[in-house]
């Protein structure tokens, strides 16, 4: 499609054109009222810079007015950026074959407008073709009540002066669009009425930036036309005029605008009251994506996705932030942004304003909730993520491991709003200790402070970017920066600035701290977040909890960790780790491991002799990603890995007797061997082996294993240093078991460099459809112990938060908890 | 922990007899070429009966802790073996279902920077050494590891004229850039 219309770009255009048109009148509901066109014409300046010779245009809807009275919310649009204008209201149809500049004078008479521009276009990355699939790119607009003449009136001559809260924010002079606003109202006129629909009064036509757009950016835009024909064909709303041809009537109510009702404003815009906030998200989104569609030159389309038609109002709010170049939130929260139109011939002043609703400020300290920025330096469509895997069938696609822009989702989907391992409360018991860690690729520090309390900050100097910590752990009172000493105490709060006094005398230093996880522990598992809208970790594990317990809950002096961390790297994507451990009995009970179990028998004894366990269970969480597995009543493979110390410790003896009471049955206090397990997405661990670890990703093709041992804490001291060998013996670098799944994640990540390699799905079948979940004793999705259920759980669970621009669209999808068994 | 490491090459060593670091040398020359050659049977029985193969973690510290920089030796470790722990890695590595090493890396020590420190036996050496191990397996990969052993060497009748009893490996990194250790060093 790109290439033939590139051909022809006249064809392209109009192919835009009747899209954006169709889609227009597609929306007669009364948000969606079509008001009017509006061009996208540029300044000389900017037809350079986008290769456009002549203008544009758009359509303006009815929702797009609003009142000076009223308090503009950012959050409504995409990326929003002001213009200051001036605006024509006509008093007579232009539609004579013979239109200049005399007839379209006498017919207009001008107010002044603010007019916020927006784009559906991710980045404002505009081509010209797309400032007609763009709408030109219209957002709202508000206009000023004192109409002037146009007879006598000098327009190129007129200063504009646009402030916010008073400071002047940006200035020029009507010389600068066409170097004269009525040459654009002719333009407009003469197009209108070519494309056969020419301006009628009553119709207000917005000629285009006097200034630069505040903030100063590149490209102004003029010359809108106000469709008022459309309207009066779509009905009018209560006190509307619309199409009358009272000029007066219509620019006047932004004066008497203002009623309230809750929180709706009503009686809003100059052409028509009950301006609703957008109350057809679905359809809008529909008109966006068609007006907008992606083939249109491969631009990105800046939508608020979602898949859940119930949050509808919710979503359409959960737009993605404005970018880093439209500051028009950034600056003027809260302000009162005023356009001043001082004509040159008589002085008066004619003007108008708005107020822009502060953000809800990021608290510069705390979590930063908003998933603004997801997709937008992706190619992957919400909707091709979905397809990646199929659990229906078992399908995974490939792709899911290699590719680069699913990963930077990730980095934001998945790791930027999960709970993730940072370690053990033991490994940081006295205050003042910290240990340094990974929340996907953001380094962290994680510290104990004097009061008990756990802190995860973000590893980095507010003021250029310096890694403040650069030790592995320790303890510490506070840290320096090593680039200009800025200070930080243990709990990440900055504390001291070298010279403040002198040379940052307005520096506030609580606004200038690093970023703080959320953090929760579980029975001594340390967990952090960054999502504030995340749910607590409790509600995040959900009845993951109950098979947790299999190793964090056998005593009530809980668990400790061996100290010492041990790190590696192994050349994979993370989920191949993440999956094995959730999902993955089925390597042990075959070939992968058969040498690590035999450096673990007894001389004389070999693997033939050993048959492999056959009775035992999966779990998958319903909703979550998490899942376990373990093989019941057979000690054979736990023997084999940790040794007959540990087998007996783990399945006789007063320990043993104490956590079947703990944990309700003697099965699952003694009998539950070689249990694997993954916390959605990359805390994965191995009950009865008591290897913990966490997944650091680095790039899809790499991971780091952060690893470490726990014991009851009240476990005999030569049942830790057991415990301590073995797992150093078995699940480690050199561990006789591990070695083998480095061996196997590698190579697959190196045959997926292929193109044919990733050109075809893995089979994720084993075990489809044979489920149960009235299991009487394990609660959840239950499968044979060699299944790939749990798998089919981590991966669509992976699927949908990749796909979901937000936690409250996924805890829309997340099933009603009930009693024990279904969750 | 490192001091505790260090004790025995805290001074300089006296110098020794040519024919006492020729003989250590040629030792250690021998057992690189059976790991290298994969003769891990014949290098086994280098090893003593009590021998202590011990691969602490090492860590990244500030100059003020430097005192923790290696892991303890009631912490995790890297390797922490006795002779037992070693035979089951030898079934491991010489059963052809041991994927990572069928098919198998191939080595090369390096080993240097020979030192030895008179034993109170005058049996029994301390014996510093540096080592370079490049390893590379099937068709790119490539490990390269630098370090130090601090070994205990007793002399025995058999014409290897030592055994092991006791190897420490302070490893020149701290997350190991390798996705496994499946050698020895």
């Amino acid at each position: 499609m790109t290439t033939s219309t590139e051909a022809d770009p006249k064809l392209h255009e109009r192919a835009a054109r009747r899209l954006s048109e169709a889609g227009a009148t597609r929306t007669p509901d009364a948000g969606r009222r079509i008001f009017g066109a509006k061009t996208g014409l540029a300044s000389e300046a900017v037809q350079r810079q986008l290769g456009l010779d002549r203008p544009d245009l758009g359509v303006l809807y009815a929702d797009m007015a609003r009142g000076e009275a009223e308090v503009f919310d950012p959050a409504e649009l995409l990326q929003p950026k002001i213009e200051a204008e001036v605006a024509f209201v006509l008093g007579a149809d232009l539609d004579a074959p013979d239109l200049d500049l005399a007839s379209v004078r006498a017919a207009a008479t001008a107010v002044a407008a603010l007019e916020i521009v927006d784009s559906r276009v991710a980045d404002w990355d505009i081509r010209p073709i797309d400032t007609v699939a763009d709408n030109a790119s219209c957002g709202l607009y508000v206009l000023g009540a004192e109409p002037r003449p146009l007879d006598g009136l000098d327009l190129p001559g007129s200063a504009m002066t646009m402030t916010a809260d008073g400071e002047v924010v940006s200035s020029g002079s009507g010389a600068t669009c066409l170097g004269d606003q009525c040459a654009a109202l002719l333009w407009l006129a003469r197009t209108a009425r070519d494309l056969g629909a020419p301006l009628r009064p009553g119709d207000v036509v917005l000629s285009g930036a006097l200034g630069p757009r505040q903030p100063s950016r590149d490209w102004a835009r003029c010359a809108r036309i106000v469709r008022s024909s459309l309207m009066s064909t779509a009905g009018t709303t209560k006190g509307a005029v619309i199409g009358s041809g009272n000029m007066n009537r219509l620019v006047r109510p932004v004066r008497v605008a203002g009623r309230r009702q809750g929180s709706r404003p009503s009686a809003a815009g100059p052409l028509g009251p009950g301006r609703a906030r957008d109350p057809h998200p679905r359809q809008r989104r529909r008109l966006l994506e068609f007006a907008a569609p992606r083939g249109m030159g491969g631009r990105r389309i800046a939508t608020s996705s979602s898949r859940s038609a119930a949050r509808a109002s919710s979503v359409a709010r959960k737009t993605r932030s404005p970018t880093s170049r439209s500051t028009l939130a950034d600056r003027h929260c809260g302000n009162r942004a005023n356009f001043t139109f001082a004509l040159a011939n008589d002085g008066r002043v004619a003007s108008t304003g708005m107020t822009v609703k502060p953000r809800k400020e990021a608290q510069m300290t705390a979590v930063d909730s908003k998933s603004a920025l997801a997709g937008r330096t992706s190619k992957w469509d919400d909707v091709d993520i979905a397809r990646l895997v199929d659990e229906e069938k078992g399908r995974l696609d490939p792709r899911i491991y290699t590719d680069e822009g699913l990963y930077e989702l990730e980095l934001e989907r998945v790791f930027g709003r999960s709970w993730l391992l940072m370690g053990h409360e033991t490994q940081i018991s006295k205050p003042g200790d910290f240990m340094t860690s990974y929340m996907g690729e953001d380094p962290v520090i994680v510290s104990r402070q004097k009061n008990g309390e756990i802190r995860v900050f973000l590893n980095q100097c507010r003021h250029r970017g310096m890694r403040i910590c650069r030790a592995d752990g320790g303890n510490a009172k506070s840290f320096t920066c090593s680039y200009h000493g800025w200070a930080y105490d243990s709990g990440g709060r900055l504390v001291s600035v070298p010279f403040a006094e002198k040379v940052f005398p307005n520096l506030k230093k609580e606004e200038w701290g690093p970023l703080q996880a959320r953090v929760e522990t579980y029975k001594g598992l340390i967990f952090a977040n960054w999502d504030a809208d995340a749910p607590d970790l409790k509600t995040y594990l959900g009845g993951a909890t109950f098979y947790m317990d299999h190793m964090l809950d056998r005593t009530e002096a809980g668990t400790e960790a061996i100290p010492g961390v041990q790190k590696w790297v192994i050349p994979c994507n993370w989920k191949f780790a993440a999956e094995q451990f959730c999902s993955d009995m089925y390597h042990a009970g075959t070939t992968a491991h058969l040498s690590g179990i035999l450096a673990g028998l007894p001389e004389g004894m070999d693997i033939s002799e050993l048959a492999p366990p056959t009775v035992g269970i999966q779990y998958r969480a319903p909703w979550g990603g998490h899942g376990t597995g373990f093989y019941i009543a057979d000690p054979n493979l736990l023997l084999a890995i940790m040794g007959p110390k540990v087998a007996e410790y783990w399945t006789q003896g007063p320990a043993a007797a104490k956590a079947s009471e703990r944990l309700g049955s003697a099965e699952r206090g003694e009998q539950l061997m070689a249990q694997h397990m993954t916390i959605f997405p990359t805390c994965s661990f191995l009950p009865g082996i008591n290897t913990v670890r966490a997944w650091h990703p680095r790039g899809p093709n790499e991971i780091e294993v952060w690893a470490f041992t726990v014991v009851d804490s009240d476990a005999p001291e030569e049942m830790k240093e057991e415990y301590r060998r073995q797992t150093l013996r078995t699940f480690s670098a050199g561990g006789v078991f591990e070695q083998d799944d480095g061996e196997n994640w590698v190579e697959i990540q190196q045959v997926l460099r292929g193109h044919k390699a990733r050109s075809r799905p893995f089979n994720a079948e084993m075990g489809l459809g044979q489920t149960k979940t009235d299991d009487p004793v394990y609660p959840g999705v239950i499968s044979y112990v060699y299944s790939e259920e749990a798998a089919r759980g981590l991966y669509s669970h992976w699927a949908r938060m990749m796909s979901s621009p937000d936690w409250a669209t996924l805890d829309a999808t997340r099933p009603a908890l009930s009693e024990s068994a279904s969750t | 922990m490192a001091d505790t490491l260090n004790r025995p090459f805290h001074t300089k060593p006296t110098l020794i007899s040519p024919t006492l670091q020729h003989e250590v040398e040629q030792f250690y020359a021998w057992e690189a070429k059976l790991l290298n050659d994969r003769r891990f049977e014949e290098w086994f029985d280098l090893l003593a009966e009590d021998i202590h193969y011990f691969m602490p973690i090492r860590t990244t510290r500030i100059m003020r802790e430097a005192g923790r920089e290696y892991s303890g030796t009631r912490d995790y470790a890297h390797f922490d073996d006795d002779s037992h722990m070693i035979r089951g890695r030898l079934r491991k590595i010489t059963s052809d279902v041991s994927w990572s090493e069928n098919p198998a890396s191939r080595t090369r020590h390096v080993v240097s920077n020979v030192m030895i420190v008179d034993g109170d036996s005058h049996s029994e050496y301390h014996v510093s050494s540096v080592f370079i191990v490049y390893r590379n397996r099937l068709e790119r990969q490539v490990d390269i590891f630098a370090g130090e052993r601090q070994d205990t060497l007793r002399r025995t009748d058999s014409n290897m004229g030592f055994e092991l009893a006791k190897r420490t490996i302070l490893i020149d990194q701290s997350t190991i850039l390798s996705n496994n250790l499946s050698f020895f060093f």
